[in-house]
């Protein structure tokens, strides 16, 4: 354990975390709009920079990223850390002037509007990264990433052109701050062209990354499930049987165990990839059981079982 | 040739001794990319062909840049018995009758510069002498080098053989001493040799002036499967070809500075990082390493003991911001070179995340000369906490643009006249000494002493190069050039530096076409702080320091422009 202070506040708090996340742990409020804790720290709006002291040397460092060390004194809120924060949100007010989440953030930090010498652009990306980083690191598709530096960055996919990797699973949607990153679902897309048409299908598309991608629907209901490249994607990392998207998570049906044949030995709770199936003691006798939560379908219980005991 | 020990490198020493002291004519021409800009090529073809025409014994060696930028191109004659003669401003039209001279051996007297009677080669302290008893007296009025004013005031350790040797030639940096010290090192132990380094008071050259030995030290101490050694040559100030010339002109300096440096911290690779815009440069130091490695100075057990290192050159696109070690670092890994937080530092997890030792080429051309000469000796040059030389790029509005050599702690007044002074009609308003990222001086900081830590106090820093301003130049144009240059060169990672240099750059262009109001000052003055305290990297950190130090000398002018009285033409 180290001990640091925060705000004069003596906090004691497990090595190797950052300020950040210390001072989270202590329901200190410090503002972020690039940092997510599931994503390795950026540091890139430079929003949670908070004042360190170590030793006789006071520095000014971003929150997200910064590892606690033993005695060090924090100040989250000194003049120089709101200019910062001040400085950050005018300068982000003035080039995405429109997003809702930019003016609710300069408010916070006292910012109302850019001063007027600034000139206004229309962006409505803030460069955060959040979807650049939730493509590599949590879902791995690497689909998009900065392109160009300096004033000329921006997020896209290679070449700009229409992606080979996006899966359309719409992590970079969901991360989005300013919701500048579209997702939309068309029922029945259609290509028309002067000599006729042609039926594409129902599609998803991500606009921004310039891609469509055609949308596997379910043999039950007939409703879409994902896109069929996401699909393909994700039974290639899992190793899944060709059939397991067929069916929708409503539409899909689970393991049913016969007690009667069932001989509580194991191999299907040591074989199922998803923690699904466990042995219970139940009467006196051990059987199988399944969580239905996590079963995925793949069905690799029905073929090891010896006795043929789940259907 | 394999050189397997410190004898052999003596054998080739002496060999090599003979191509410096020839029994033929050597003629040297500066073909480093200033004397190229001059048609020095041309100059050595002419040369080439006369040589041939009129049958003269005469060896043509193309040389590195001397200093003398302002006198290209720079010919040295080398006749056996006479002093070394060297003539500037050389032109074709004069071949002829310079060759008919060397034939006929009397001396040619137009344009000569100096003579030089002797060389002293400051790593072994050999003297290499060129007169013999019959001193021809019409070269007695000529100017010695030692007496010669450009050079009085100079002190060569980095820049020891630039414009004196071929640096394609291995055996004349061997010559003069080369990889002498790296022989020597490999008898000490590493804890020596960074004692050494550490007692020489030698400070980071890329203009932080980290102590170098404390740098070495963390390394040499820190943990990881492999280390590494990154020299930076990465220079992408506006107004500074130090770099360049240094590997044009002596690319071996370098690399024997790096071979030294990963014995001592125990690195196993190395990577000379230069930057693309310098294609000379980078010719000159992959042959320097092919040779190296031919001769068994770089690779597996090098000079016959149980250390080993490979070197490989890599090239950067010339971004200015990945000349900060981290950013440089991203670069090898090929990613955009963007800077990263500190802690961790390189020395403990840099490349690869392994220990790294990222220093300027500038400070590894001066280990080879700390080990020969030894780190006291070292420290006996310059001031108390600023120790050894500095290569400085002298330009602007000065009489005689060139590159030299001074002890630190030299005012810049005196650094100026040995450029030749400003010049003239020219009155000096204000001096740059560490490029856009300096800011300005004003004339009176002449008197300040060539100096990491006074010159960080004036509000500047010590880099590579100084430049002096004249009357004639505006200080809120170049305030508004300062900041166009650090728009193109921000990386973009942090909101302050990228959309913070946008919106100063248009402030500033405001002003410039009238547009501008007082307000505008107190805006920028207001941006100052938080750019600084929220950019991660010293490009973000600079740039209010480009524009205030401007306002806080030159109020005046900005008051100018306001006021209508002025506009940007």
């Amino acid at each position: 354990m180290i001990t640091l202070i925060i705000n004069g506040k003596k906090i004691k708090a497990q090595e190797g975390k950052t300020i950040l996340e210390v001072a989270r742990e202590n329901d200190i409020h410090i503002p972020t709009l690039c940092y997510n804790d599931a994503l390795v720290p950026a540091g890139n709006c430079r929003l949670c920079t908070v004042e360190v002291t170590q030793g006789n040397r006071t520095t000014w460092e971003t929150s997200c990223n910064y590892i606690i060390q033993e005695g060090m004194a924090v100040k989250t809120d000194s003049e120089r850390v709101k200019a910062v924060r001040r400085l950050v949100m005018e300068l982000l007010l003035a080039r995405c002037p429109n997003p809702k989440k930019v003016r609710e953030m300069a408010a916070e930090v006292g910012v109302e509007a850019a001063p007027l010498r600034f000139s206004l652009e229309n962006e409505y990306c803030i460069l955060c990264g959040l979807c650049v980083r939730t493509c590599s690191e949590i879902v791995q598709a690497h689909a998009i990433d900065f392109e160009g530096s300096g004033i000329n960055k921006k997020v896209t996919v290679p070449f700009n052109e229409t992606s080979h990797e996006c899966i359309g699973c719409g992590g970079c949607v969901y991360v989005c701050p300013t919701q500048v990153i579209k997702m939309r679902e068309v029922g029945n897309a259609k290509i028309i062209y002067p000599e006729g048409e042609e039926d594409l299908g129902p599609q998803r598309s991500m606009q921004n990354w310039r891609t469509e991608l055609n949308l596997k629907m379910c043999k039950g209901c007939g409703n879409p499930i994902a896109p069929d490249k996401q699909l393909t994607w994700l039974r290639e990392k899992m190793i899944l049987p060709m059939e397991f998207f067929d069916f929708c998570q409503t539409c899909r049906t689970y393991p049913q165990i016969d007690e009667e044949k069932c001989l509580g030995c194991g191999g299907c709770s040591d074989n199922c990839p998803c923690g699904a199936l466990e042995l219970k003691e139940e009467a006196g006798e051990i059987k199988a059981t399944c969580y239905t939560i996590n079963c995925t379908g793949c069905r690799i219980c029905v073929d090891i079982c010896p006795r043929e005991a789940i259907s | 040739m394999k050189i397997k020990s410190e004898s052999d490198l003596k054998k080739i020493s002496d060999g090599a001794k003979r191509k410096l002291l020839p029994s033929e004519v050597r003629i040297q021409v500066g073909t480093a990319t200033c004397g190229l800009a001059k048609r020095a090529k041309t100059l050595k073809e002419a040369l080439e062909s006369e040589v041939k025409r009129q049958k003269l014994n005469a060896k043509i060696i193309e040389v590195g840049c001397n200093g003398m930028c302002y006198r290209e191109p720079i010919v040295d004659v080398i006749q056996k018995g006479k002093p070394k003669i060297t003539y500037g401003a050389m032109t074709v039209d004069k071949v002829n009758q310079l060759v008919k001279a060397l034939k006929d051996k009397t001396v040619f007297k137009e344009n000569i510069l100096f003579r030089t009677d002797g060389e002293e080669i400051l790593i072994t302290d050999e003297k290499i002498s060129y007169v013999s008893d019959q001193f021809p007296e019409s070269l007695r009025e000529v100017t010695e080098y030692h007496q010669y004013p450009f050079y009085q005031k100079q002190k060569k350790i980095v820049l020891r053989n630039s414009g004196l040797i071929d640096p394609r030639s291995i055996e004349e940096y061997i010559a003069c001493g080369g990889y002498r010290s790296l022989a020597k090192a490999l008898n000490m132990s590493a804890e020596y040799i960074i004692k050494e380094v550490t007692d020489s008071g030698l400070r980071g050259r890329g203009g932080a002036g980290f102590p170098t030995g404390a740098k070495w030290k963390a390394c040499q101490e820190a943990q990881g499967d492999t280390k590494y050694i990154i020299a930076n040559g990465s220079e992408g100030d506006p107004d500074i070809g130090m770099h360049r010339s240094m590997l044009e002109g002596d690319p071996h300096s370098v690399l024997e500075g790096m071979i030294i440096a990963a014995y001592a911290v125990g690195a196993s690779r190395g990577y000379l990082y230069v930057s693309n815009n310098y294609p000379l440069a980078l010719e000159n130091s992959r042959e320097a390493l092919r040779q190296a490695k031919e001769c068994r100075l770089l690779g597996e057990n090098i000079l016959g003991s149980s250390f080993s290192f490979e070197v490989e050159v890599d090239e950067g696109g010339g971004a200015y911001v990945c000349g900060e070690e981290t950013a440089l670092i991203t670069s090898l890994e090929g990613n955009y070179g963007e800077p990263r937080p500190r802690p961790p530092f390189p020395a403990q997890k840099g490349l690869w995340n392994q220990p790294t030792i990222v220093n300027n080429i500038e400070t590894f051309a001066n280990i080879p000369v700390i080990i020969a000469k030894g780190g006291n000796w070292f420290s006996r040059i310059g001031t108390k906490d600023n120790t050894g030389t500095k290569v400085i790029s002298l330009n602007g509005s000065i009489n005689n643009p060139c590159l030299v050599e001074v002890p630190l702690g030299m005012s810049l007044k005196d650094l100026i006249e040995v450029g030749g002074g400003v010049s003239e009609g020219k009155k000096c308003k204000a001096l740059t000494t560490g490029g856009p990222s300096g800011g300005v001086l004003p004339a009176k900081a002449a008197r300040l002493p060539l100096n990491y830590d006074e010159l960080g106090k004036a509000g500047s820093l010590l880099g590579s190069g100084v430049t002096v301003i004249d009357d004639d130049v505006s200080m809120v144009e170049l305030a508004r050039y300062f900041l166009s240059f650090f728009k193109e060169e921000s990386c973009g990672k942090c909101t302050t530096c990228r959309e913070g240099v946008k919106k100063m750059h248009e402030i500033l262009e405001e002003i410039c076409q009238g547009r501008g109001e007082m307000e505008d000052i107190t805006l920028l003055e207001r941006m100052s702080q938080p750019m600084i305290d929220g950019s991660l990297c010293a490009l973000g950190k600079t740039i209010p320091n480009a524009v205030m130090s401007t306002i806080k000398h030159f109020r005046n002018e900005y008051r100018d422009y306001i006021k209508g009285k002025k506009v940007s033409n």
